[in-house]
């Protein structure tokens, strides 16, 4: 049994055969390997933090007698919170032991001591184990165990239990416990109430409890429901003054401990990691921005570099299952539905999996090496900007996988209003259903600037989805709130966790492609052969064509682009489905034989193998290191190269990214905020999109002409 | 010394770079985060989303969010003030 009464004296107790000796400490500092060093025991040893998860007991045989070694799970505190934690102050506190062996990981040694000072007070008779004194070496600390002696007024002794260094000295220090003499400072009233209640208390750990108890902790051992009132009593009365004794007690402990840190911290020269070095430069408060940006940006030249050869292997593939199928004995019709409709429409959106495999891939790479989670951050302060509470970057930045997952995941913003704005701005998010819009085109009118393009899309999208919660919110007047993020370490990916991840998604794109993506295109179809053999007096053309007076300010008066944009609001993907059935169906289909057929695709293969081979060195180089765009364009890429000028196009991109949101976006927005916001999000975004895009349509015409 | 923590939460900021600022180790101001939030002063933003679930399959940002099920390490954690974290600040604690 501990003797708290006895402060200051040595404790006789290991003279005793059966002295119960406790080992005590945050997880990772080495108990379990000390108590093995000290008894020659072969308990469980791990390098990771819960490896004792249980208690656990060996014999050390002493000149004395034979002392009971007792390891507890590593806990951070006496006040538990998890169910190791509240074993070992079960422990502690239902069967004190004679001796605590407080085992501190000396490389962490500020962290480790505020276990200490709650340990110093449970007045037993204490041992301070400084272990891992190596590994503080290493990191360039120079500790004094003397100036911690003297200032808990126990035994320090310096260990590397691993090893066996310091065991001996640590078994003759077992014989100078003490219960240590420090004392912590809190204000006058909170100490004078933490005395009143320990007065109370019939336990060795008397003032631990009192404390605890004023904290408003629960103590895991049996007490009376008077002293509990009591207890209730004093809390209150110290709130009303303006204390909060919870806050109090841990800031004394942690300010305490950290006075004893750096009295005993002779030297140090921390090293920087790799993180350190590399996060100076990317979370730098002017250089953070445009290196993210940076990031971004190389993350769509390397998706544009390495996908346009195999969208152009597919495309070539489409045209020669097309050509077979003319080949085919099949009336017109037929022939169309599976030529045009089929082949065309969805293996156009299939032929864009490329397109998102390597973008998917860039944004796996980010994502695990630590770069996405700095971009996150980046973000966080372009929230604070915005004014929206710091945690708006969540839904925002998911925007940019998909746009419905982000309007759910607008519930962990607190305030409805805050809700809203974040809602509304989620749509002008590019998802990455319209990045295959914007692939098609970036490479038919700008083959060489595509990366630039599409990136000053997202920004576009961006910059109008933050200024629109930024107006909104102008008339909400609240404060916005940020907080604290912890980074992980910087980590080279393996190729095989890249690739995996890029897969899995990109065969999300594919599933979706057989499903509404196949009907929405299948119907345009049905439309343009409504009545068969004229696609121009169609009526999908007729009813196309009604939106060409809106659309003439921005340069575009063909009735097939006019067109997609009606089923793009099924799915964005769709527009490109529905372009390439409008577009090749009016394209007489040559016949091709198998061999002839089969000699065209392999011939693309090979060519696509060695331009993506050409891509590698174009990746970090400039835009003209770039791999020529292929010579011969599909079908679908000369027939919109003709139909409509770069200016245009611009606009039409433009459009495409902030015009209406999807139906399932609609669906979500309707859910969560009502039928009348998601009514508003429809006729704000038409608006906007058209005012943008006829914005952009006029400095292009500056710029590049008609 | 915890105030300053709270009062750091007030700007985005990174767990090394707060650290810095109060001048500890980056494993102090964690435990320091902890026993804050165990009595509610900072809130994990992560912990309290509901959000996600079942529609995640296309986002390709899924693994930020912790409701998609995502087998990558758990997501970036957050510690943000809670209004009883702001109270215990305004009140000079």
């Amino acid at each position: 049994m501990g003797c708290p009464e006895c402060q200051g004296a040595v404790a006789t107790a290991l003279r005793t055969d059966g002295t119960r000796v406790v080992t005590v400490g945050n997880p990772n500092t080495g108990k379990t390997t000390l108590i093995n060093a000290l008894a020659g025991s072969n308990l469980k040893v791990g390098n990771w933090p819960g490896t004792t998860v249980d208690r656990l007991e060996a014999q050390l045989r002493l000149p004395g007698g034979t002392v009971r070694l007792v390891d507890l799970p590593g806990a951070y505190s006496l006040n538990p919170t998890t169910p190791e934690e509240a074993l070992a102050a079960r422990e502690l506190l239902a069967h004190p032991p004679d001796v605590v062996v407080n085992v501190v990981d000396a490389g962490n040694l500020e962290r480790n001591l505020h276990l200490t000072l709650e340990l110093a007070e449970l007045g037993l008779p204490m041992v301070v184990a400084l272990n891992l004194m190596d590994e503080a070496e290493a990191k360039g600390y120079t500790l004094d165990p003397a100036a911690l002696e003297r200032a808990l007024g126990v035994p320090v002794v310096p260990l590397v239990a691993s090893r066996g260094r310091g065991t001996d000295e640590l078994l003759a220090a077992l014989e100078r416990a003490r219960v240590p003499e420090l004392r912590l400072r809190y204000p006058g009233e909170l100490d004078r109430a933490a005395v009143r209640l320990a007065e109370r208390i019939r336990h060795p750990a008397g003032r631990w409890i009192a404390l605890a108890l004023l904290a408003g902790e629960e103590v895991p051992i049996e007490l009376d429901g008077e002293l509990l009132e009591l207890a209730r009593q004093l809390r209150g009365e110290l709130e009303r003054v303006g204390i909060d004794p919870y806050l109090e007690i841990e800031n004394a402990r942690y300010v305490r401990a950290h006075e004893l840190a750096q009295d005993a911290l002779l030297g140090s020269e921390p090293r920087l990691t790799l993180t350190d070095r590399v996060d100076r430069w990317v979370l730098h408060p002017l250089l953070g921005g445009p290196i993210f940006l940076l990031g971004m940006l190389l993350a769509f030249r390397f998706t544009f570099l390495f996908s346009t050869p195999w969208v152009d292997f597919i495309g070539a593939v489409q045209e020669v299952l097309a050509g077979w199928i003319a080949a085919l004995p099949l009336p017109p019709l037929v022939a169309s539905f599976f030529a045009d409709g089929l082949v065309g429409g969805v293996g156009t959106v299939i032929s864009f999996a490329p397109v998102l495999f390597f973008l998917y891939v860039a944004l796996a790479f980010l994502e695990t090496s630590g770069f996405l989670a700095r971009a996150a951050f980046i973000a966080d302060k372009m929230m604070l900007l915005a004014g929206l509470p710091g945690r708006a970057f969540i839904p925002l930045i998911l925007g940019f996988g998909c746009n419905v997952p982000a309007v759910y995941s607008t519930r962990i913003l607190t305030g409805r209003f805050d809700r809203l704005r974040v809602g509304l701005a989620i749509p002008f998010m590019s998802c990455s259903a319209r990045l295959v819009v914007f692939t098609l085109f970036a490479a038919v009118f700008f083959p060489r600037h595509a990366a630039w393009v599409v990136f000053g899309l997202y920004l576009l999208g961006m910059v109008v989805g933050l200024l629109t919660a930024w107006l909104l919110g102008r008339a909400a007047g609240q404060p916005a709130s940020s907080g604290l993020m912890e980074l992980p370490p910087y980590r080279l990916p393996t190729m095989q966790v890249v690739l995996k991840q890029a897969w899995a998604r990109t065969r999300s794109f594919l599933e979706g492609a057989g499903g509404p993506i196949l009907l929405a295109v299948l119907f345009v179809w049905l439309l343009l052969n409504l009545p068969p053999g004229d696609l121009e007096g169609s009526l999908y053309a007729r009813v196309a064509g009604w939106l060409a007076p809106l659309f003439a300010p921005l340069g575009i008066g063909d009735w097939r682009l006019l067109g997609a944009l009606i089923p793009g609001f099924v799915a964005k993907e769709v527009v490109v489905g529905t372009l390439a059935v409008s577009y090749l169906g009016a394209e007489p289909t040559a016949a091709l034989g198998l061999a002839q057929g089969l000699g065209q695709i392999l011939a693309t293969f090979w060519a696509s193998l060695l331009t993506t081979l050409g891509a590698v060195p174009a990746l970090f180089g400039l835009p003209q290191l770039a791999p020529p765009p292929p010579d011969a364009p599909t079908a679908l890429q000369a027939a919109l190269r003709a139909s409509v000028a770069p200016a245009a196009a611009l606009a039409y991109m433009v459009y495409v990214l902030l015009y209406t949101p999807c139906v399932a976006t609609v669906t979500a927005l309707k859910n969560e905020f009502g039928r009348f916001w998601a009514a508003v999000a429809v006729v704000y975004e038409l608006i906007l999109a058209w005012v943008l895009a006829w914005g952009v349509y006029r400095l292009a015409l500056l710029w590049l002409g008609g | 010394m915890l105030r300053r923590v709270l009062d750091e939460l007030s700007r985005p900021q990174t767990l090394a770079q707060v650290a810095a600022r109060v001048g500890v180790e980056p494993g102090v101001l964690w435990g320091m985060l902890e026993t804050l939030e165990r009595k509610g002063y900072v809130g994990l933003a992560y912990s309290e989303s509901p959000a996600c679930g079942t529609a995640c399959g296309a986002c390709t940002l899924r693994n930020l969010c912790p409701a998609s099920g995502s087998e990558t390490p758990p997501p970036t954690p957050v510690w943000r003030l809670t209004p009883k974290g702001r109270r215990a600040l305004e009140q000079g604690l």
